[in-house]
C-alpha cells in the first residue's frame, strides 16, 4: 500500500519552528513516505544563496537563544542547510512559492540547488490533495 | 567492517552510524541513510543516546520492513542497535 504524503507549507524562517518542520519532514521520509516542503516568506528567504546559516529567532524563540546556540555549537541539533541537504538525500521535493518569490523581489537563480521549480498554491494544493498538509 | 555476537550467533557489521549526541529524529534518519547504501541481508548498526530511539526504532524496522536485531544499551549508557537490511 502507498503510504500517505506529506505536505508542509514552511513559512517561518524562524530556526526552531524551520528545525521542527524539517524533523517532521525527515522522520516522515525515513518512513517511506513521499514529502513536499513548500517555501513561503520568510521560510523562502532562507534558501536564497546567500541566506547562510545564521541563527535567525522570532521573539518567541529569541528568549532561547543561549540553548540553541549551546545545542548547535555541540552539534546536537543540525544547522537549517544540513537538514535541507539530508532532506533533499532522502527525495524531498522543494518548491518555492511564486507570490513569495515575487513579494520578496527573488528570481529562481538566486536560490539555492535544493529547490526543484517554483509554483503557486492552487498548484500545490492540488499535487497535495491525497497528503496529509501541516503549515509551519 | 566487524564481527558481533547477537543472540549467540556470529553477525558481520558492514558499516556503523553513530549518532551520539544527535536529537530525534536524526539517529533514525541517519540510519536510514545509511541503509540505503546497503545490499540486502547486509547489517547496520546505530549507536544513540536519544531516548526516542526506544521507540522509534522498532517503528522505523517495522514500517520500512527491516529486521531489528537488537536494541539495548552498552556500559556507556549508549543505545546500540544492529538493523539487517530486508528490503530496497
Amino acid at each position: 500500500m502507498q503510504k500517505k504524503g506529506l505536505a508542509l507549507i514552511l513559512h517561518s524562517g524562524s530556526y526552531d519552528r524551520l528545525y521542527q518542520g524539517m524533523s517532521v519532514a525527515l522522520a516522515a521520509l525515513a518512513l517511506g513516505r513521499v514529502v513536499k516542503l513548500f517555501f513561503t516568506y520568510w521560510a523562502l528567504e532562507t534558501l536564497r544563496k546567500d541566506a547562510g546559516d545564521s541563527l535567525i529567532l522570532d521573539e518567541e524563540a529569541r528568549a532561547h537563544r543561549k540553548i540553541l546556540e549551546k545545542n548547535l555549537k555541540e552539534k546536537h541539533m543540525q544547522k537549517i542547510s544540513q537538514l535541507y541537504a539530508q532532506a533533499k538525500i532522502m527525495g524531498a521535493k522543494f518548491y518555492a512559492c511564486t507570490q513569495s518569490m515575487g513579494l520578496l523581489n527573488i528570481s529562481r537563480d538566486e536560490l539555492v540547488k535544493e529547490v526543484d521549480k517554483s509554483m503557486g498554491l492552487t498548484t500545490f494544493l492540488t499535487e497535495a490533495l491525497e497528503d496529509q498538509l501541516l503549515f509551519i | 567492517m566487524k564481527e558481533v555476537e547477537i543472540n549467540g550467533k556470529a553477525v558481520t557489521v558492514v558499516s556503523t552510524v553513530d549518532a551520539v549526541g544527535l536529537f530525534c529524529p536524526l539517529p533514525v534518519v541517519k540510519l536510514k541513510i545509511e541503509m540505503e547504501k546497503l545490499k540486502l541481508n547486509e547489517v547496520a548498526e546505530l549507536l544513540a543516546d536519544d531516548g526516542g530511539v526506544l521507540e522509534d526504532l522498532p517503528t522505523y524496522c517495522r514500517e520500512t520492513n527491516q529486521k531489528l536485531l537488537s536494541l539495548s544499551k552498552n556500559k556507556d549508557d549508549i543505545f546500540v542497535a544492529y538493523v539487517e537490511k530486508q528490503r530496497e
